[in-house]
Order: C-alpha cells, then sequence, then structure tokens
C-alpha cells in the first residue's frame, strides 16, 4: 500500500479532538475511454475525467490554510489524499505529482477509509471530513455507488472496484466497537448521481464492503451529506479547473455563515459555517447550483469553520411602486453598526441596484425625501447570504 | 446587580396569523445576543439591541429603530414587516368542496372557473409500491375523472385512511413529458372537531414545473410547511420547539394537525433531535393507528436509538403498509432494509428473520431501489416523475 497520509498532525495533537480528512479525487480511469472517445458499451459509456485531482488538491490546500488561520473548529489532525490525476491536470499543474498521497484504486481507498475511522474513532469530539470526487451510479436518496481508478477491470466482475456511501456512513456510526467515534462527521459526494441503465442488467448492484455494517448503539451523530447534484442529475466542471461544486465548496468554507455568535472553544464571537449555511454558500457562490446542492443525512447545525469578520454580500436594491412616481436622487444605504452609509445615485428608476456589503444590519432611505412617498425610510433589515434578493423597499404613494 | 429586561417582539397585524416566527436579538456589532419567538418575552442584559423577525420565506426583518432596555424592564416592538402579504386562512369546514371523488366527478369540480394557472388532475388510489414489481415502469392507468388543482387559491381535497393516494397530472419537463405523481397526505385536527381525512392543496408554479403546496386549517403549521418548503433548517427547528413546548404544556399539535405533528418530527430526525419525537408518535399512533409515515418514523427512531430489533420487528409488521407521504419516510425505510438485509446475511441471525421475512424485506427493498430513483428530490412530500405511456421509460 501507498501512503495516503499528506498530512499528520497525530503526534503533534495527541490528546486533543482533531479533524480528519479524506479526499478523493478520480480522473484517470484506468479502464474508461478518454473524453473525446466514442462511449463504450453499458457502463463503459463513461468516461475519463479532468478536473477531480485538481479539486481534491485545492480542497486539501483550502483546509491547510483554514488550519493555519485558526479557522477550524478542530484543528487539522489528519489529511489522506487518494487521487488518479489524468495526464493533462498533471500537466497543468505539476504539483499534483509532488503533493503526495496514494493513487485512488479500490483497494488504496478502502486501506485509507480503514485507518481514516480509527483517527475518527480516537475521540468523540473529534471531526470526520470525507470528499470523493469522481464518477458515482446509481441514484437513490442518500446512496450513491463510488468508482475507483480501477472501475471495470475486466478481470472482476464490473462493480467489484467501486463502493457505496451507505457502507461508509453505516460503518461511522458509534457502536460497541467504536464507542468513541467523532460524532460530527461531513460528506460530500461530488459525483454524478444518473443511474446508468446498464446497472438494470446487472443480476446484482450490490459492491464490495469497505466496512462491516455496525448495529449502532445510540446514533447520535451529526452527519451530513452534500451532494453536488440532485438525484439523477449531472456533476460537472470546467476541464483543468476546480468543478463547479469544487470551486463553489472552497468559497463557501470561508464565506458560508449566516451570523455571529459564540460557538465553543473560540474566544470571542464569530461567523459559523455549518451545514446549512454551507449549502446556502455554495449555492450563492454559483447560480448554477441554485437548489441543485442536496443536502440530507443528520444534518444538525456542527460548526465546520468560521470566519472572523462578516463575509461580503452581493445585494440587489429594487424600489416600489415600479415605475416610480419621480425619481429619487440617491439611495443611501446605512450600516447599523458603524453608521457608515453608501450611496447610490442617481436612481432614475425602481432598478434593480446591484451594490456589495458586508453581513449586518442594514436600513435604506432614500434622499431627498419626497411628498409624493409615503416613506422614505425602511425598515432596518439583516442581510446575509440567506437573504433573498432583491432587497425590496416600497416606498408607497403618498398621492 | 444588574437585572436583565427582556423585549417581546410582535409580528405586524398583517403577519401576526403566521403563528410564532423566530426572533433573533442582536446587538450594534451584529452579535446574536438571544433568540426566542414573537409574542414571548426573550431575555437579554440592559442595552441597545436589534430586534429581527425571520418570515417563513427567510428574510430577517426588523423595527425601523434600535431597541433599548433598561434593567428589568419589557420593550415591546413591532417589526416592520408591512409589505408582507397577509397569509390566507382557510376553514376546512367552511370551504367550498373541491375534492374528487374517484369515479363520478365531472372533468371540473366546483364553483371555481379554471384560468391560466388550472391544472387538471386526477387522484390515483391503490397500492403503490406493488406497482415496481415488474419490468413496466410506466405510470398506472389513471382513472378518467379529474378535478382543477389551481395556483391561486387553496382546494379541498377529501383524504382517505385506505390504501396509497396519490395527486396525478402531466406535466413537460427538462427529461421529457411526464406523470406526476405527489402522495396524497390528509390531515386530522381532532380537537378542533375535524375527522374526515382532507387536505388543503394549491398549486406552485414558482419553478416552471407545476408541484403541490399543501397546507392545513392551522396557521402555526402553515407557517412551519411555509419554512420547510423554504428549507431554512434553523427557523424549521425553532417553530417545531414552539410546538413541541405546547405539547408539553398539554396541548398536542397532533390534535391540532396530525401533519403537522409528522412534518414536526421529520425535522427533528433530521436535525438528529430524538427526545420528544416518541411522545408525538405515540399521540399519532392513537388518533390514526394507519398512518403511514408514523411507522416509517418509529423504524427510524428506534434504529437511532439502538433498538435494532424492534425496529426490525415493526418493520416486518409493516411490510406491506401504506407508502409514507415523505420523501425522507421512503428513504429511511429503504435505508434500513438495506441494512437489515446485509447484517442478516453477513452475521448469525441477529433478528431471527425467517426465510419469508428475508425475501419479503428483499422485495420490499427492490421495490424502493426502481421507484426511488424517479423521485424528485425537491420535494419533501414523495413526488415522482413517471414517464407516460409512449414515451420512453
Amino acid at each position: 500500500m501507498v501512503e495516503s497520509l499528506i498530512l499528520d498532525r497525530r503526534t503533534e495533537l495527541a490528546g486533543k479532538a482533531a479533524l480528519h480528512v479524506i479526499l478523493i479525487g478520480v480522473s484517470d480511469y484506468a479502464h474508461l475511454p478518454p473524453a473525446d472517445d466514442m462511449p463504450g458499451e453499458g457502463l463503459a459509456a463513461l468516461k475519463k475525467l479532468s478536473s477531480s485531482s485538481i479539486t481534491v488538491a485545492a480542497i486539501a490546500r483550502k483546509l491547510q490554510q483554514l488550519d493555519a488561520e485558526q479557522r477550524l473548529a478542530r484543528p487539522l489532525g489528519t489529511i489522506r489524499l487518494l487521487h488518479s490525476p489524468a495526464p493533462e491536470e498533471l500537466a497543468k499543474d505539476p504539483t499534483l505529482g509532488t503533493i503526495g498521497g496514494a493513487p485512488a484504486m479500490r483497494s488504496e481507498i478502502s486501506a485509507a477509509l480503514k485507518a481514516w475511522r480509527l483517527d475518527v474513532a480516537a475521540w468523540k469530539d473529534a471531526q470526520a471530513f470525507f470528499y470523493f470526487c469522481g464518477h458515482g451510479i446509481r441514484r437513490t436518496l442518500e446512496e450513491s455507488i463510488l468508482l475507483a481508478a480501477d472501475f471495470l477491470d475486466e478481470n472482476e466482475p464490473q462493480l467489484f472496484n467501486s463502493f457505496r456511501l451507505s457502507n461508509i456512513r453505516n460503518g461511522m456510526v458509534p457502536s460497541p466497537k467504536f464507542p468513541n467515534i467523532g460524532r460530527e462527521q461531513f460528506y460530500f459526494v461530488d459525483a454524478c448521481r444518473e443511474k446508468a441503465d446498464a446497472l438494470d442488467t446487472l443480476d446484482t448492484t450490490d459492491t464490495p464492503k469497505i466496512f462491516d455494517a455496525e448495529l449502532g448503539s445510540y446514533d447520535d451523530r451529526k452527519a451530513p451529506i452534500f451532494f453536488a447534484t440532485t438525484t439523477g442529475g449531472l456533476a460537472a466542471g470546467p476541464a483543468l479547473e476546480p468543478t463547479y461544486f469544487g470551486n463553489a465548496l472552497l468559497w463557501a468554507m470561508d464565506n458560508g455563515s449566516f451570523d455571529k455568535r459564540h460557538i465553543d472553544g473560540v474566544t470571542g464571537n464569530v461567523w459559523p459555517v455549518t451545514p446549512p449555511s454551507l449549502k446556502v454558500g455554495i449555492e450563492t457562490a454559483n447560480a448554477l447550483f441554485d437548489s441543485r446542492v442536496e443536502l440530507t443525512g443528520l444534518v444538525g447545525e456542527p460548526v465546520f469553520c468560521f470566519r472572523r469578520d462578516p463575509p461580503k454580500v452581493s445585494v440587489a436594491i429594487t424600489l416600489r411602486p415600479d415605475p416610480l412616481h419621480e425619481p429619487v436622487q440617491a439611495i443611501t444605504i446605512k450600516e447599523m453598526n458603524t453608521d457608515t452609509t453608501q450611496q447610490i445615485a442617481p436612481c432614475a428608476n425602481a432598478g434593480p441596484y446591484p451594490i456589495e456589503l458586508t453581513a449586518g444590519m442594514y436600513q435604506i432611505a432614500v434622499t431627498p425625501p419626497s411628498d409624493k412617498f409615503a416613506r422614505t425610510r425602511s425598515e432596518i433589515v439583516y442581510i446575509s447570504i440567506q437573504s433573498r434578493m432583491p432587497w425590496m423597499f416600497d416606498l408607497g404613494s403618498a398621492l | 446587580m444588574t437585572r436583565h429586561g427582556t423585549i417581546t417582539c410582535t409580528a405586524p397585524a398583517e403577519a401576526q396569523a403566521h403563528g410564532p416566527l423566530l426572533v433573533t436579538i442582536r446587538n450594534g456589532d451584529s452579535d446574536i445576543v438571544a433568540r426566542g419567538v414573537t409574542g414571548a418575552p426573550i431575555s437579554v442584559p440592559p442595552g441597545r439591541y436589534f430586534a429581527m423577525v425571520m418570515m417563513p420565506d427567510g428574510r430577517e426583518i426588523g423595527t425601523h429603530d434600535a431597541i433599548a432596555v433598561a434593567s428589568g424592564a419589557d420593550a415591546e416592538c413591532i417589526a416592520g414587516v408591512c409589505s408582507i402579504e397577509p397569509p390566507q386562512h382557510f376553514d376546512l369546514r367552511i370551504a367550498p368542496a373541491h375534492a374528487a371523488p374517484i369515479a363520478s366527478a365531472p372533468p371540473m369540480i366546483g364553483a371555481a372557473a379554471p384560468d391560466i394557472s388550472d391544472v387538471p388532475a386526477t387522484i390515483w388510489q391503490g397500492d403503490w409500491l406493488a406497482l415496481w414489481d415488474g419490468s413496466d415502469l410506466r405510470p398506472p392507468p389513471l382513472p378518467s375523472a379529474s378535478f382543477a388543482l389551481s395556483a391561486s387559491e387553496l382546494r379541498n381535497v377529501e383524504g382517505s385512511i385506505v390504501g396509497d393516494r396519490l395527486l396525478a397530472f402531466p406535466v413537460s419537463t427538462g427529461r421529457g413529458s411526464v406523470i406526476r405523481f405527489t402522495a396524497l397526505p390528509y390531515d386530522l385536527a381532532p380537537q378542533g372537531g375535524i375527522t374526515t381525512p382532507a387536505i388543503l392543496a394549491r398549486l406552485n408554479l414558482a419553478t416552471g414545473t407545476p408541484e403541490i403546496d399543501f397546507r392545513t386549517t392551522s396557521d402555526e403549521v402553515n407557517t412551519l410547511l411555509s419554512i420547510v418548503e423554504a428549507n431554512i433548517l434553523t427557523n424549521m427547528l425553532v417553530v417545531t420547539e414552539e410546538l413541541m413546548k405546547r405539547q408539553k404544556a398539554g396541548i398536542s399539535v397532533a390534535a391540532v394537525s396530525i401533519f403537522g405533528a409528522i412534518t414536526g418530527c421529520y425535522i427533528l430526525l433530521r436535525s438528529n433531535i430524538l427526545d420528544g419525537v416518541d411522545t408525538w408518535l405515540d399521540q399519532l399512533e392513537k388518533i390514526d393507528p394507519g398512518l403511514p409515515d408514523a411507522v416509517a418514523l418509529r423504524i427510524e427512531l428506534l434504529a437511532r436509538l439502538g433498538h435494532h430489533a424492534e425496529a426490525v420487528d415493526l418493520l416486518r409488521r409493516s411490510i406491506n403498509g401504506r407508502s409514507p407521504w415523505f420523501r425522507a419516510g421512503l428513504s429511511y425505510l429503504l435505508e434500513r432494509l438495506r441494512l437489515y438485509i446485509d447484517v442478516t446475511n453477513n452475521s448469525d441471525d441477529p433478528f431471527s428473520l425467517s426465510a419469508t421475512d428475508m425475501e419479503l424485506f428483499k422485495i420490499k427493498r427492490n421495490r424502493l431501489e426502481r421507484l426511488l430513483p424517479m423521485m424528485d428530490n425537491g420535494r419533501y412530500i414523495a413526488t415522482f416523475d413517471i414517464p407516460e405511456r409512449g414515451a420512453a421509460s
């Protein structure tokens, strides 16, 4: 076995709950045709990919950056990287060849997952992070069959070199064997969830197991699953760049927070990133994901990471009535904490008027006041990435 | 010693029928100081605050000015949500009947004239899961009688405690023409004297593809349903916990709306908050022992608590039962079936399942595996898009 660990701080963090990460990125499927070839028959209709390895490497770097900035809810204990980059990915980013990790073959993935589970199982307050980027098939609600780089090896049954997400999640349940397994587990599946028709021709869609099904005791986990696409959908990305989902996740880990509040173990109030806010962050980062990211599993609100300053929010302001009774000279947006203001001028029509704000409390006023409108000052509104846009201010009518 | 004061935030008259809504109290630095709900005092240290009410659609709207709270004093405020459209209040007892008797109804039911936003729908009734045993994955034949679903008003649709019932209507999607089947839940409100199963339904055309929003006669429950549709977990939990408090005070939401109680149970399980689910399920099972989602919820609850033998036994006894209304209920059943089949196959008969039981488990698993790929995961109520006859399957 090749060592999949690319970061190991277990000794340094001994006695502390840590974050343990496993990243699997499969581009170079050994037994699938290149992207520009004619599709093969059955499951061989799938083709090689060209952004999975770049994506998981970018996630690894982001996690290390967050850790260096002390913005993770738990210090980063380990990163296991299993990736099979496409030659063109290596050409684009030669560091993929030196970053370390193991090839994303099924046997390597299996060994790494077992070692990852042992690390997570050492501490009840530990966190687990699982990210798969590659081909996934079969579409039921909380389930995907995830395909390793040696999928469709002709010497093996067709689904031999694959594994089920549910097998991993069920193997991570608190159980008599692993009573102290970390209760906060984050799963990300950046893969298509289209059901290959060829699956209907197989006598079974069972895959070899990585973990024995553990019948837990009390399953008190917070274990959200993020799917890059809803059931039946296609995940995608530009060639030789992080996938759309991966890119959006990178942004959301920085900016995906609703509120400023206290979280355990951190001095001062911060802007926490939780599964619901992460989902909204992903959807905010890329309009492609509006309502397409699926957040399921045992969701809860475990804090994954945080930022100390408010995130930026793209805001669109519209006025009503439309058309306006008369143009307004300016819209003034006041930030209630510092009383600082920004102006948009002139405003000949109802908008929308785009502006970038930091999350917080704001109030709009139109200047100068006009006796043609019933209101010239809005109620105070809390603006965050969760806010529905546009922000509409109804001036009413005094006519 | 400085005593805390309180802030009581009221939604304006137009929005009060929403029931309790999440109120977040922030200080000038945007720090969250406290959370509560509209109409209830929220304790805060003396200071200057901003109170924000989260509307069911996710907007957080506050007052026109900051609120000053003195030691021991109660400050009252009204959030400035005067532009919010008031929720419609409907009463099952007086709503005009637009329900469709299965066999004999004329194509358009009721006095309301069809408009551009009306969609003709049919109620399919039978054993939904049993359809997915064969190789034919086309939609089942539909009865000819239909009625109009409206986007402009809620319509009262009769429910039934026998068999699965689904609303069926044709739609065009990116994947071609399909028949959309939406599980048809029903509500009972014994405390309000409503013991005939029924539900209010309205078309939602916001996404371009017709979908169904369901409502009840309880404004509080309707608020919860709106929040679920907007998929705002924090808000869902706050409102659910308010309903739970009432239950603990002796007023069961199950007696107000069984549909509301089921929704609350799913919200709690989604966050893996198990405390109180058991009591709600007990009450639901007393009111309607055949409630399909109560079974799925109970199985999942038992499994989460580690009571797997009891979960398996209930699964075995309910194997031919009705289909849950909620997408999550179907998912729970499938995942538990898979798990228990796997465990039974690989260990020494931990659940004493007979060969016949195992065969039935596998049949049910296979049915669900064939059905669920056709499910629309954007809807919390089970909704399936099945290609029309003649279209590619």
